[in-house]
């Protein structure tokens, strides 16, 4: 009897510690969400009401009509894919043949590429300005897509590397046998069997190359060619103190990265965590 | 019979194409040194030379001057000390809200453990010019939320606190801001240390009368021992490095409170455009990171 009631706090405990988290972490994004869709004179004197007098969807109108906003999603858009096909076709052959070809010192180039991992971003942006600058890039797509890969590489590679270790060196061998050649094996055998991880990969880049701030807002000086983070700061600056549209625009730049999240979150997650559990 | 021939013709379309194979590795290996090793040299050669973009012809070899010139400038001393402030804040907080948030989750009377997870993890997910805008608009004097609610509960004296613009409260606020914004990694990857601990310890421990507080310091804790060690040196080398928090929500200001070296380094670059001087203050946070966790970092399971 006493057992059981004290399992019974012990419940509402732990629920009540969920329930304060929960708000700690999602509040901030219903009140964004909440304010985006309130009537102008409402968000600065409704104080903490939740449910505005009536729902509006004046903001996104707003940010899409007067500002750019369709512009820099659409560019969002280019630059991420563009980012996340360019990984792809750089770090999938070369993680394959790490894993299963057994190049002699290609331990030491998966180390030296592991070790950029911890390469400031900001330590390469400067000399990445010069040279983006010589080559006559800079204010370009390509300056944004070529400076992601400074992040997308390393963190694809391991990823990429890590599922191909995970298939069967004999199925390899099998195909081999079979009169494969090595590029026969890895788009019969390797690709179809990573693919799942190699998809996992892919949404991680778009994800990474999306939410980039720092170099889209020191390559890109030209309006019509802005991505959506430094988009919205740059209408931060100019629209001022319009919460309603700007609420408006960080949820549409926030929406992408969230579906694509959901969908994926179950292998994002487990992706995340297996390299450091190993340790 | 057969496991002669399979060896054989193994060996044989292995060592036929020798060349090839390497081929695979070209994509990368060009790529790499394009974006990474070539700009890293050149970043390390550029320190060691005052190059302003303004002014083209003046380049000039001065050897350790960039590095003397950063040492002596109270700009960067003060960089550094707001550096080591935000990095040792922000870990520790979110070492601790992550372990608070793995325990919760980890409790067995939790269900939809998977959906909660999921949105424990969003901060970590959402852009960081969404969050920053979110915060700014949360924490802003008189009508923000965070005033307000604090107004409502008691403290009407906080209604007007400008938190990010005040010279006393910014440099806990972006602390608060980073740590909402990276506990959740934390939260996930403890969760899949915390996941690993074998349940029959801790029914050991209770047949053997320990309490759960016992069972915490005694199993949990070094059962995580790992899993801990190998997140809180990645937070530290990426929060050390971190620009866009700062930069977002304060651009380092009130009067340089939250200037931190990142953010004075962009500074250096894209408003003076000494690029040299900038160059040297970015090897200067590779040096400290190499020196403070490089021999951590390289022990990490991913080097294995």
């Amino acid at each position: 009897m006493v057992r059981a009631s004290n399992e019974t706090w012990e419940k509402i405990g732990v629920y009540i510690c969920l329930i304060i988290l929960l708000l700690f972490v999602g509040f901030p994004f219903v009140w964004m969400f909440i304010t985006s869709l309130k009537p102008s004179n409402e968000i600065l004197t409704g104080g903490l009401r939740l449910i505005p007098s009536h729902f509006t969807l004046q903001h996104y109108y707003d940010v899409f009509k007067y500002g750019n906003l369709g512009t820099y999603f659409r560019n969002s858009v280019v630059v991420a894919l563009s980012t996340v096909v360019l990984s792809f076709l750089a770090v999938t052959p070369g993680a394959y043949a790490i894993s299963q070809l057994k190049l002699r010192g290609s331990a030491g180039l998966a180390r030296l590429i592991l070790l950029f991992q911890m390469m400031p971003g900001v330590l390469l942006l400067i000399p990445l300005y010069i040279l983006l600058k010589q080559y006559n890039l800079i204010n370009t797509h390509w300056a944004l897509i070529l400076s992601y890969s400074t992040f997308t590489i390393p963190f694809c590679f391991l990823l990429s590397k890590s599922y191909f270790d995970g298939i069967p060196s004999e199925l390899f061998e099998a195909a081999f046998v079979d009169g494969c050649t090595t590029f026969g094996a890895f788009v019969r055998v390797g690709l179809p069997l990573a693919a799942p991880g190699l998809m996992v990969t892919s949404v991680y880049a778009f994800i990474l190359a999306w939410n980039d701030f720092m170099f889209a807002n020191t390559f890109i000086n030209s309006d019509h060619l802005r991505t959506l983070t430094t988009g919205i700061v740059t209408m931060q600056n100019s629209w001022g103190v319009q919460w309603g549209a700007m609420t408006a625009a960080a949820t549409v730049t926030t929406l992408p990265v969230l579906i694509v999240f959901l969908i994926a979150n179950k292998y994002i997650i487990e992706g995340l965590t297996a390299g450091a559990v190993k340790g | 019979m057969n496991k002669s021939r399979r060896t054989q013709a193994t060996s044989g379309s292995l060592a036929g194409s020798a060349l090839g194979r390497y081929g695979y590795l070209v994509p990368i290996f060009v790529l790499f040194i394009l974006v990474e090793l070539y700009p890293f040299v050149y970043s390390v050669v550029l320190s060691f030379w005052n190059k302003h973009l303004l002014h083209p012809n003046a380049d000039q070899f001065i050897g350790l001057g960039n590095y003397i010139k950063m040492l002596q400038s109270p700009h960067f001393i003060r960089a550094i000390r707001n550096s080591t402030v935000f990095t040792v804040g922000s870990v520790v907080f979110e070492y601790l809200v992550g372990l608070g948030s793995a325990l919760i989750l980890n409790s067995r009377h939790i269900k939809f453990r998977n959906l909660f997870r999921a949105i424990v993890l969003l901060p970590w997910v959402v852009p960081i010019a969404v969050n920053s805008l979110i915060w700014k608009f949360m924490l802003s004097p008189n009508f923000g939320f965070i005033n307000q609610l604090l107004a409502a509960i008691g403290f009407p004296h906080l209604l007007t606190v400008n938190w990010l613009g005040d010279i006393r409260y910014a440099m806990p606020a972006v602390i608060f801001v980073n740590v909402w914004r990276s506990f959740p990694f934390y939260t996930i990857t403890l969760l899949a240390g915390l996941a690993q601990i074998p349940s029959d310890l801790y029914e050991a421990a209770s047949i053997d009368g320990a309490s759960k507080w016992q069972s915490f310091i005694h199993i949990t804790l070094p059962g995580i021992r790992g899993v801990s060690q190998v997140i809180v040196v990645l937070h530290i080398i990426w929060t050390f490095v971190n620009f866009d928090v700062i930069y977002l929500l304060t651009k380092g200001g009130p009067l340089r409170m939250t200037e931190v070296v990142p953010t004075l380094l962009y500074r250096e670059a894209f408003d003076f455009f000494n690029m040299g001087y900038a160059a040297a203050m970015g090897v200067f946070l590779l040096v400290v990171l190499a020196i403070t966790v490089g021999r951590a970092y390289t022990k990490t399971s991913s080097f294995q």
